[in-house]
């Protein structure tokens, strides 16, 4: 009994433990900044492919008025009822123009970091307007895009590489540009790499439902499509051991990587697999947004010396601790 | 590149309390993620879950919708073989007075240059081709079905025309034709499945008229008799 017990105590006091070590860690924001960067980036371009043909679609008498979407979605099962968008309340050209106005100008202020704590909960409400505006339009991009704006609004990831900080170095002498570290932070990087480790376990599992997956068809009916690959690779019908290895490749990655980017010494190596991956992948497809997306969530796992290392001047560190910002004083 | 803490001593850095909360919030969050994505699962017979998962996913929607976590029907797959798996797009002959095709547009193809963005509208072709393949929901193909047509006649300046859903099937990797040669043009006939077909056309008070053509199976025997 004494045994079942210390074993039960043991467990829960290692679960707990980890628990604290996994969220509860106050981190730098190199990381999280960058991260804003990317993210707002893409955010940016996929608002901007709104950009094309706006009126025709969306206006009152385009392809999905407002009153259409809601229509179609209300004749769908009851699991469609939670949608919204504030682009359902606009219906004329010069409405739509505003408010499209407004919502790239928000987006790409997160995307500079600029004002981001607020920012960063309007360029989610903007986002999350615009991939449920036309749910039935929705492609791969938006289930992601939409849950990491939202992870960036809990972290100050406007510490770095930003018009914030930008503003806030001219204002300050160099000794106060002390950055502190963050538990929002943590928690943002930590919430954004379980959630692509599930999104890559969601996909490899997916595609083990399909028999072309298994039977190594799957890559030649994705490049044999005659209007969505970005590329012609239709000369690999004379390859197809190739293009069979191609397919288990693509299924034994995404396997693998929720799997073994915890460990420290697979991680660089399933980076770089990663962008071969979903550049392929995207040519073949042609859905690069989704790409593009997931490939810069990798820096989630980047660590902020590494961040550091590519993207700022050594000399010029913006964090200055203990004995360096006295001398800086 | 490893994530560590650049303190050890900030893990206290907020109180117990704090933290309890905050655990149970993360803790729900991703039990609600992951049933939401284990709950989308799909499989060329359909989706792939559980009548727990069911209720649960519905309920967890609640959350997940709204905030877009939601990866119903998307097709992260890739490609599994179901039969809208392959490229669809929308055809639209646009007659002139005498009933002749004038012209046909091929909406979402990779020579459209009217739609804007031409995955919008396969994405539509697939709504409409998934609508007709289903029941309840086949009377949505041709509400669809009107908007586009619409927009095409409107943009083309025709009155009237005909819209069809095809789907564009691809080559087979191993296809031999039976003289012994393969298969090369991509754009023979034998590559196209029509889903849908009608009639579109703008009425006198300029309203945008639709009428389902009759498929082979719905149109009535003739007398051969007479």
């Amino acid at each position: 009994m004494n045994m079942i017990r210390n074993y039960y105590q043991d467990l829960t006091q290692t679960v707990s433990k980890s628990w604290e070590a996994f969220w509860f860690v106050r981190v730098e924001t190199k990381t999280v900044s960058l991260l804003r960067l990317l993210v707002g980036s893409i955010a940016l371009i996929y608002a901007l492919l709104f950009t094309i043909q706006l009126t025709d679609w969306y206006a009152a008498d385009g392809i999905l008025s407002s009153s259409f979407t809601i229509s179609m979605l209300s004749t769908e099962d009851n699991n469609y009822a939670y949608y919204w968008s504030l682009l359902y309340y606009v219906n004329t050209p010069v409405e739509l123009w505003i408010l499209h106005s407004i919502g790239l100008l928000v987006i790409g202020a997160f995307a500079v970091g600029f004002q981001t704590r607020y920012t960063s909960i309007a360029a989610f409400i903007f986002v999350a307007s615009y991939a449920q505006r036309a749910p039935m339009l929705a492609g791969l991009i938006e289930p992601l895009l939409c849950p990491m704006v939202l992870y960036l609004c809990f972290a100050p990831c406007g510490n770095y590489f930003s018009v914030d900080a930008w503003l806030r170095a001219k204002k300050q002498k160099l000794a106060d540009r002390k950055v502190e570290d963050s538990l929002g932070a943590n928690i943002t990087l930590r919430l954004i790499q379980v959630h692509l480790c599930m999104f890559y376990a969601m996909m490899a599992l997916t595609k083990l439902g399909g028999y072309t997956w298994w039977g190594g068809e799957s890559m030649w009916w994705l490049i044999a499509q005659n209007h969505s690959p970005l590329v012609d690779l239709r000369f690999l019908r004379d390859a197809p051991l190739f293009v069979f290895s191609w397919t288990h490749l693509v299924v034994l990655f995404e396997l693998c990587f929720p799997l073994l980017i915890w460990v420290k010494v697979f991680r660089p190596l399933l980076i770089v697999l990663s962008i071969l991956h979903w550049i392929s992948l995207s040519l073949v497809t042609g859905n690069w947004e989704f790409g593009l997306l997931i490939l810069a969530l990798n820096v989630a796992f980047f660590s902020p010396e590494f961040v550091q290392s590519f993207l700022a001047k050594p000399e010029k560190s913006e964090t200055i601790k203990g004995k360096d910002a006295t001398q800086a004083a | 590149m490893n994530q560590q803490p650049t303190d050890s001593e900030n893990i206290a850095g907020i109180g117990s309390t704090a933290r309890s909360i905050i655990s149970l919030l993360l803790a729900i969050h991703l039990i609600i993620l992951s049933v939401l994505l284990s709950g989308s699962l799909v499989g060329v017979d359909g989706e792939y879950r559980s009548e727990i998962q069911a209720r649960l996913f519905g309920l967890f929607n609640v959350y997940g919708q709204p905030l877009q976590m939601d990866v119903t029907a998307k097709p992260y797959y890739l490609y599994q073989g179901n039969p809208l798996d392959d490229d669809l797009i929308l055809a639209v002959d646009l007659l002139d007075e005498d009933g002749e095709v004038s012209e046909t547009v091929l909406l979402g193809s990779a020579e459209d240059n009217l739609s804007g963005d031409r995955r919008k509208m396969r994405l539509i072709a697939r709504v409409i081709a998934s609508a007709i393949r289903n029941p309840d929901y086949e009377a949505m193909a041709p509400l669809y079905a009107k908007n586009v047509g619409g927009f095409v006649l409107k943009k083309k300046g025709v009155k009237r025309g005909v819209i069809r859903c095809l789907t564009h099937d691809p080559l087979r990797i191993n296809f031999v034709s039976s003289d012994g040669t393969t298969e090369e043009d991509p754009y023979a006939d034998v590559y196209f499945t029509t889903h849908y077909e009608a009639d579109v056309w703008i009425s006198e008070n300029g309203k945008v008229e639709i009428l389902k053509r009759a498929s082979q199976s719905q149109v009535a025997p003739t007398d051969e008799g007479s």
